[in-house]
C-alpha cells in the first residue's frame, strides 16, 4: 500500500503531542518557589556572595545556607548541624561508604552489607571498595523486594563496618524496614546508611527516633534542582567519616568546595515546601497510582513488582506479558516511563533489580516503571490508560499472546 | 534513549502491521523459529501456487520492533518467490530496505529459519 503524499498544507498533521511526563522518580520538574529563591542567588542585586567569606555579603550568603540546612533538617526532624551539603544523593552514597570505610580501616573493619536491588551509586562503590580489598555481602531480597532484616543480622560480622540498605527503591517503590534493621545495626555495634533518595518528603522520617548513622538525600527527586544533595551524619552517637574530598575543609571537613548557594537555597526551599505538602499530596499521589494500576490490571496478563502495601505513593512498576520490551517502548513512546529494558537505559542488561526479584530475563525487559508527581493529573493517568488499552493488545495480536504454541 | 529511533518504513510496519494472521495457522505451509523466551519468535503462513510459489503469506511475531517490521515487510515481498530447502533471503536486499542496524541481523536469520521451516513442510506435503 503507497502512504499518501504530505503537502507542505499537512504540518498540523506532523504535531506530536507532548509527552505524557511518568517518570518523577527519575527527576522532577523545579517547583516555580524553587526557581524563584534560586534566582535570587545568583546576580549582582541577589545573594552571590560566597558563604565562607567574613565580609557582610559572604555573610549574608551563609545566613540562607543555614537557613536551608534548618529547612532540609527539619523534613526529617534531625539537626541542622547533622547536615552536610553534597552535589547529590550520589555522592553523599560515595561518601557515606568510602568515608566509614576507609575511617573503620585503621580501626580493623573491612566488611560492608548491602543488598543486590540497591542504587548503582551504592553498588558501584562497593565494588570500588571491593578492589580495595574490602569485603561486601550484597543480600538477595525476598521476591517482593524486601530485605528480611534478620538476613542482615546473620550477615553481620566482627569486622562488619557499614550496613546499606536504602529506604524506597527507585525501580519498584518498596519502602524497606529500616527501623528494624538499624536496631539491628545498633545492637551489633555497626554504622548504617540509608539512602533516601526516593523517600525523603514521601515517606515521613524521624531521624532522632530512627537508629540511622548516615542518610543520603537529592534535592531533584523533590521538585529541587539537580546537582545538590545532602548527607545526614549523626553527632549522637558520633558517627566517624574520612572525606573523600580534600581542600579548604568545609562542612566540618567532610566536603570541601565553595558551597552553591542558589543549588542550597533551592534544596531547602524544596524541602520545606515538600514538608508543608506531604500528608495531602502523599494522599493524592496514591489516588492516581491505584487509578492507573486499576486501568492497566484490566488488561490482563500483567503484574505489579514488590510488596503490594509497603511502598511509596508514587511508582508502579508492571510486568506485561506477551510483548517484547523494545516494542512496548516504540509503541508507548508518548509515554516518558522507565524501563526495564536493556536496549534504552545505559547499562546493558535487563533490569538487575527485577530480575534479583526473581523475574526472567524476558519479563524484566517488558517492564515498565510509572511513577507520578507533583504536576500529574486525572486526565494524564487517563490519556496513559487508554494509550495502554490500544498498543497493548494491538502487539498482542500479531503474536496471539494467550495462544500457547507462540508462548 | 537514542536506540528509539526507527527508519521510517519500520515505523510504518510496525504501526501499520501487513498481513498479520490473525489466529494459528490454518494454511497449507506455515513454518515457525525462535522463541519468546530468547525475545525473538517468527512464524510464516503461506499458501502456494501450482508452480510452487508463494501466493499469498500472513506472518505472526514476537520481537522487538524491527522484528515486527522485517516480518510484516517479508509477507509483502515473498508472493512468487519460491522457497527451496536451502532457502536464503538476500539479507542485503532487507538491511537496505529497512535500514536495519547490525545488532538485528539476528532477526532476519530468525525469519530465515521459519521460511526453511516452511519450505519443508511444503516438501512433506508435495512427497506425501
Amino acid at each position: 500500500m503507497v502512504k499518501a503524499q504530505r503537502s507542505p498544507s499537512d504540518n498540523v498533521a506532523t504535531f506530536i503531542p507532548p509527552a505524557l511526563y511518568f517518570d518523577y522518580a527519575a527527576t522532577t520538574p523545579v517547583d516555580p518557589r524553587v526557581a524563584q529563591r534560586m534566582a535570587e542567588c545568583l546576580t549582582v542585586d541577589g545573594i552571590f556572595g560566597n558563604p565562607a567569606s567574613s565580609h557582610q555579603v559572604g555573610r549574608t550568603a551563609k545566613g540562607q545556607v543555614e537557613l536551608a540546612r534548618r529547612d532540609v533538617a527539619a523534613l526529617v526532624n534531625a539537626n541542622a548541624r547533622e547536615i552536610v551539603w553534597t552535589s547529590g544523593a550520589t555522592e553523599s552514597n560515595n561518601l557515606a561508604l568510602q568515608g566509614a570505610m576507609h575511617y573503620g580501616a585503621a580501626r580493623g573493619g573491612r566488611h560492608i552489607i548491602t543488598a543486590r536491588t540497591e542504587h548503582k551509586a551504592v553498588l558501584d562503590t562497593c565494588k570500588q571498595l571491593q578492589s580495595e580489598g574490602f569485603d561486601v555481602t550484597y543480600l538477595l531480597p525476598q521476591a517482593n523486594g524486601l530485605i528480611d532484616p534478620q538476613a542482615v543480622a546473620d550477615a553481620i560480622r566482627d569486622d562488619t563496618v557499614i550496613v546499606s540498605i536504602m529506604h524506597v527503591n527507585n525501580e519498584i517503590g518498596v519502602v524497606q524496614d529500616i527501623e528494624a534493621i538499624g536496631n539491628i545495626c545498633r545492637k551489633a555495634g555497626v554504622m548504617f546508611h540509608v539512602d533516601a533518595a526516593q523517600s525523603a518528603g514521601k515517606v515521613p522520617i524521624d531521624l532522632e527516633a530512627l537508629p540511622v548513622c548516615l542518610m543520603s538525600f537529592s534535592a531533584h527527586k523533590i521538585y529541587g534542582p539537580k546537582g545538590i544533595g545532602a548527607l545526614y551524619v549523626c553527632s549522637s552517637p558520633r558517627t566517624n567519616l574520612a572525606p573523600i574530598i580534600h581542600g579548604g575543609g568545609h562542612e566540618r571537613g567532610l566536603r570541601s568546595g565553595t558551597l552553591a548557594t542558589h543549588q542550597i537555597v533551592g534544596m531547602g526551599e524544596a524541602f520545606k515546601v515538600a514538608a508543608e505538602h506531604m500528608d495531602e499530596e502523599c494522599a493524592r499521589l496514591d489516588a492516581l497510582r491505584q487509578r492507573l494500576w486499576a486501568g492497566i490490571e484490566k488488561l490482563g496478563g500483567v503484574r505489579m513488582n514488590g510488596h503490594e502495601a509497603r511502598r511509596v505513593n508514587g511508582i508502579l512498576n508492571i510486568s506485561i506479558e506477551g510483548v517484547e520490551g523494545e516494542s512496548l517502548l516504540f509503541a508507548l513512546r508518548r509515554l516518558a516511563v522507565s524501563s526495564g529494558s536493556a536496549c534504552t537505559s545505559a547499562t546493558a542488561e535487563a533490569s538487575y533489580v527485577l530480575r534479583a526479584l526473581g523475574l526472567s530475563d524476558q519479563l524484566a525487559q517488558s517492564s515498565l516503571r510509572f511513577s507520578v508527581g507533583r504536576f500529574t493529573t486525572e486526565q494524564d493517568v487517563d490519556e496513559a490508560i487508554k494509550l495502554l488499552h490500544t498498543e497493548i493488545p494491538r502487539i498482542r495480536a500479531l503474536n496471539n499472546y494467550s495462544d500457547p504454541v507462540a508462548r | 534513549m537514542e536506540m528509539l529511533s526507527y527508519n521510517a518504513l519500520v515505523e510504518d510496519h510496525f504501526r501499520n502491521p501487513r498481513n498479520p494472521a490473525g489466529g494459528p495457522c490454518d494454511r497449507a505451509v506455515c513454518g515457525r523459529a525462535g522463541s519468546v523466551e530468547r525475545g525473538t519468535w517468527i512464524e510464516f503462513q503461506l499458501t502456494m501456487d501450482e508452480d510452487d510459489a508463494v501466493e499469498s503469506a500472513t506472518f505472526r511475531a514476537y520481537g522487538c520492533p524491527h522484528t515486527i517490521a522485517l516480518s510484516s515487510w517479508l509477507t509483502e515481498y515473498l508472493p512468487g518467490r519460491k522457497l527451496s530447502d536451502n532457502f536464503m533471503l538476500d539479507r542485503h536486499v532487507i538491511t537496505e530496505a529497512l535500514d536495519l542496524p547490525v545488532e538485528k541481523l539476528a532477526s532476519v536469520l530468525v525469519a530465515e529459519d521459519a521460511l526453511r521451516a516452511c519450505a519443508a513442510k511444503q516438501e512433506a506435503c508435495n512427497g506425501a
